[in-house]
């Protein structure tokens, strides 16, 4: 699914990432973890195609469409709703049944009651939730989660787990994170970052 | 094509909701139509030629739509979100084109404003002629669209 050769990135003269190279193969879920600096969100955003590798080789087998993508960032428009966010998205990717998956997603992701209200009028941790239904709308081969667990609430990372251990082996994902113990069961692979 | 279109009224219409709740872009292209025909009232000298006053309007327009221009990724910059459009399975280009549509009816608003003040404040007279002006109006909005569009293209292609 994903096969890096020699993978490195730099800004100007500095080095981010230097010489890399890892497999990822289908169903597989890949934990990368380094302290701050080390190219974790570099390395994720290469593979998700937001960013070019300076050499080496990249390949990454799903296109754009089938993958699903949490930055740092939430990535969703803070006037609409997030009913109209995820709709926006939905009629983008061509999600099939649309509003039936949103509904859906929504109410796993304990946000259907505030479906109506803006995206600036969200806790930090709903806004995290909302990014990871946005990333999870069109249901993605490849999921690519940076930081997932970060502004979630005891609830919200207990429902991630869930939602992690229920597309272990059916979905490929790569996941960044602080906290690698949390997501140890479930990894076929970690890749450290210095 | 169908697809193509299909994508860029969607992301077009989403431009124009977030102008209607973040109320960005407008007000500022508004105020700086208005405030530059205050200006021009004051620094022409009275007997002006007319021509100078219509030459005056489409300064007036060219740099309302740029400031428009400059304004029409504010969300996407302020918020991180061009990664989540260039992430989506749509064509590029319809991104740019979407802001141009979005961009060209915030211009058109301007100039509804902008043309009664020329013809009534500044002094240039369109009252004999107002189908030939807005005819070109028309004219040149079709062709500030498709500069827009071009120069989108050339960016996302580069």
């Amino acid at each position: 699914m994903i096969a890096a050769r020699g993978l490195s990135k730099r800004y100007g003269f500095k080095r981010v990432l230097e010489g890399l190279t890892f497999d990822l193969e289908r169903g597989g879920f890949l934990v990368v973890t380094g302290p701050n600096g080390a190219g974790k969100t570099t390395l994720l955003r290469m593979c998700a195609g937001l960013a070019i590798p300076s050499s080496g080789t990249l390949e990454v087998e799903p296109d754009r469409s089938a993958i699903g993508f949490l930055g740092h960032e939430p990535l969703v428009y803070l006037e609409l709703t997030a009913l109209e966010n995820l709709d926006l998205y939905g009629r983008l990717y061509r999600v099939p049944e649309r509003r039936e998956r949103i509904g859906m997603l929504l109410e796993r992701f304990g946000l259907w009651e505030a479906r109506r209200e803006r995206a600036s009028a969200f806790s930090r941790g709903q806004l995290q939730r909302l990014a990871l239904c946005r990333a999870l709308l069109h249901k993605p081969e490849l999921l690519i989660l940076d930081e997932p667990f970060s502004g979630l609430d005891a609830d919200g990372a207990e429902l991630l787990d869930r939602e992690l251990a229920g597309m272990r082996g059916q979905r490929t994902l790569l996941v960044a994170t602080h906290d690698p113990e949390r997501v140890a069961p479930l990894q076929s692979g970690r890749l450290a970052l210095a | 094509m169908r697809r193509y279109l299909g994508d860029t009224v969607v992301l077009a219409r989403k431009d124009l909701r977030l102008e209607l709740r973040a109320r960005d872009t407008l007000p500022a292209m508004l105020l700086f139509v208005l405030a530059i025909f205050a200006v021009f009232h004051f620094a022409l000298p009275s007997g002006s030629s007319r021509l100078a006053e219509l030459g005056l309007l489409w300064v007036a327009i060219v740099f309302t739509a740029l400031l428009g221009l400059g304004r029409a990724f504010v969300a996407e910059r302020e918020q991180g979100l061009l990664d989540a459009l260039v992430l989506a399975p749509c064509d590029r280009s319809a991104i740019w084109l979407a802001k141009g549509i979005a961009t060209f009816a915030f211009l058109a608003v301007a100039e509804i404003v902008a043309l009664p003040i020329v013809i009534g404040g500044v002094g240039a007279s369109v009252a004999g002629s107002p189908g030939k002006y807005l005819g070109f109006l028309a004219l040149y909005d079709a062709i500030f669209a498709l500069l827009a569009w071009a120069s989108f293209e050339y960016v996302v292609t580069e």
